[in-house]
């Protein structure tokens, strides 16, 4: 049995061989421009519309709520990256009762690759909005010699997030496999249907995290220097 | 090896790919139009709010104009009243002109009528008085009624006081002496021989009397020259009796 799929080769074209996670990354990224093309194909203002609009509307309108209640910031900005984020995960972990199907995310690359877009994330929000001087700042605070703590924070936190994702997705899929092996009736799908509960909270936890690392590089460093400006301020 | 960082380059791409698709196709498309709906709601509810302050407007500009019309029509009312007193005042003024012309006219044919009743009373009354008086003179003594009045007369002419038989003669002078009685009846000769001696010994002077026989009165004998004139007759006692008469009636019609 193979722990990840990336271990699953379906086709070798030269050097590059296409495996297993990138094959259902493509299958899942199908599957939600299907949705939002159904959802989006006949898109009206009106109060009438569509199921499909419905379900998007009430899935953005409800990210958007989440993403403004945890940052307190306006959510347009972080709607695309953190909702992609958690509609990515959300949908290979849902995916993942079709008996062939492998979630990308029980993939350590996979996870790894998106704790890495929220890596780089973190500060490309940041310098957005403070400019690279600014962002830079944070890290040589509350003294420059916190830097190599600061920056061994973030990856630290960033590693924490890809493992994390990766343990969940991973282990769910393997005690499955296991429980077929030694339970192969009912048992199984109790336990498909918590780990689809505990995926989907991943999904969740995931989607947060980057929310709160995304916000805490704009809106802290804004405080920070709201209290240091007050301070200069107050000394002057 | 867990990490196939082959695998992880492609995800980021693949991860990235999602999110510029999913940010054109999905996420821009569905905020847009949601914000249209919320554009359109806002400016529904905005269209509803101007809606309800136009409302609250024309029903106070309604308020304003019932409270108008009110007062109008009270205004209305009152001037309404006013005038339909006046008119009432006027009518009830007609009214009473009329009831007070109809009376007056009414009283007025009373008056002729009660005259008129009046007038045929007295010719009758005198005319049974004198059957009467007759019927009585003739039952309570032998002589004649006709001598009666003429002894009457003959009393009255010589009672007459000095004044009076002076303002005789000097109107038979006059008249040349000439002087007439008129009487109902036909006078025997006899007795106007007695007249006439009694007259001229009561003037002093001789006296040429006509004798005529006039039914102007009921009965009686008058002596006339020019315009004096002395007698007896029923007509004083009928006269009397028809002023009592009309006395009796006006006093019936004040009340």
């Amino acid at each position: 049995m193979d722990i990840s799929p990336d271990e699953s080769i379906f086709l070798h074209i030269g050097p590059v061989a296409l495996n297993a996670t990138i094959v259902y990354t493509w299958i899942t990224m199908a599957v939600i421009l299907a949705i939002s093309w159904l959802g989006t194909r006949k898109l009206t203002s009106e109060s009438k519309m569509s199921r499909w609009q419905n379900l998007l509307e009430v899935l953005i309108l409800g990210m958007k709520n989440q993403i403004r209640s945890i940052s307190h910031q306006e959510p347009d900005k972080f709607l695309p990256f953190i909702g992609t984020l958690f509609l990515f995960i959300a949908v290979s972990i849902i995916m993942s009762i079709i008996p062939v199907y492998q979630p990308p995310t029980g993939s350590l690359s996979t996870t790894a690759a998106l704790a890495i877009c929220v890596f780089v994330a973190v500060p490309v929000y940041g310098i957005a909005k403070h400019g690279i001087i600014g962002y830079l700042k944070y890290y040589l605070k509350p003294t420059p010699f916190m830097l190599p703590f600061n920056v061994l924070g973030e990856i630290s936190r960033t590693i924490a997030l890809a493992v994390r994702l990766f343990g969940n997705v991973m282990s769910g899929s393997i005690i499955v496999a296991i429980l077929l092996s030694i339970a192969p009736l009912f048992f199984p799908i109790l336990m498909q249907a918590l780990g689809l509960l505990t995926g989907l909270i991943q999904a969740y936890i995931f989607a947060i995290l980057s929310v709160v690392y995304i916000a805490s590089a704009t809106r802290v460093h804004e405080e920070k220097e709201q209290k240091f400006e007050e301070n200069r301020k107050g000394k002057e | 090896m867990l990490i196939n960082w082959f695998t992880v380059f492609a995800q980021i791409f693949n991860f990235l790919l999602l999110v510029f698709l999913l940010k054109h196709f999905l996420y821009g498309r569905i905020i847009s139009a949601m914000n249209v709906r919320e554009e359109k709601i806002a400016s529904r509810l905005q269209e509803a709010e101007q809606k309800m302050m136009d409302a609250e407007h024309e029903r106070d500009l309604y308020f304003q104009k019932n409270k108008e019309n009110d007062e109008r029509c009270a205004g209305l009312f009152a001037s309404a009243n006013l005038e339909a007193e006046a008119q009432k005042k006027e009518l009830i003024e007609n009214a009473r002109r009329q009831v007070d012309e109809m009376k007056k006219r009414w009283n007025e044919s009373l008056r002729e009528e009660r005259d008129v009743f009046l007038s045929n009373l007295r010719k009758r009354a005198e005319k049974q008085i004198y059957i009467i008086l007759g019927k009585i003179f003739s039952d309570l003594s032998n002589t004649k009624l006709e001598q009666n009045i003429v002894e009457t007369f003959l009393g009255k002419i010589k009672s007459l006081d000095h004044t009076e038989r002076n303002h005789i003669k000097v109107i038979l002078k006059e008249s040349y002496n000439k002087a007439v009685i008129s009487s109902t009846y036909e006078i025997p000769v006899e007795q106007q021989h007695i007249i006439t001696a009694e007259i001229g010994d009561a003037v002093g002077e001789t006296v040429e009397i006509r004798y005529i026989n006039s039914q102007d009165h009921i009965c009686g004998i008058e002596f006339k020259v020019k315009n004096y004139r002395i007698g007896w007759n029923v007509d004083d006692y009928v006269k009397f009796l028809e002023r009592e008469v009309n006395k009796t009636l006006e006093e019936e019609l004040a009340g």
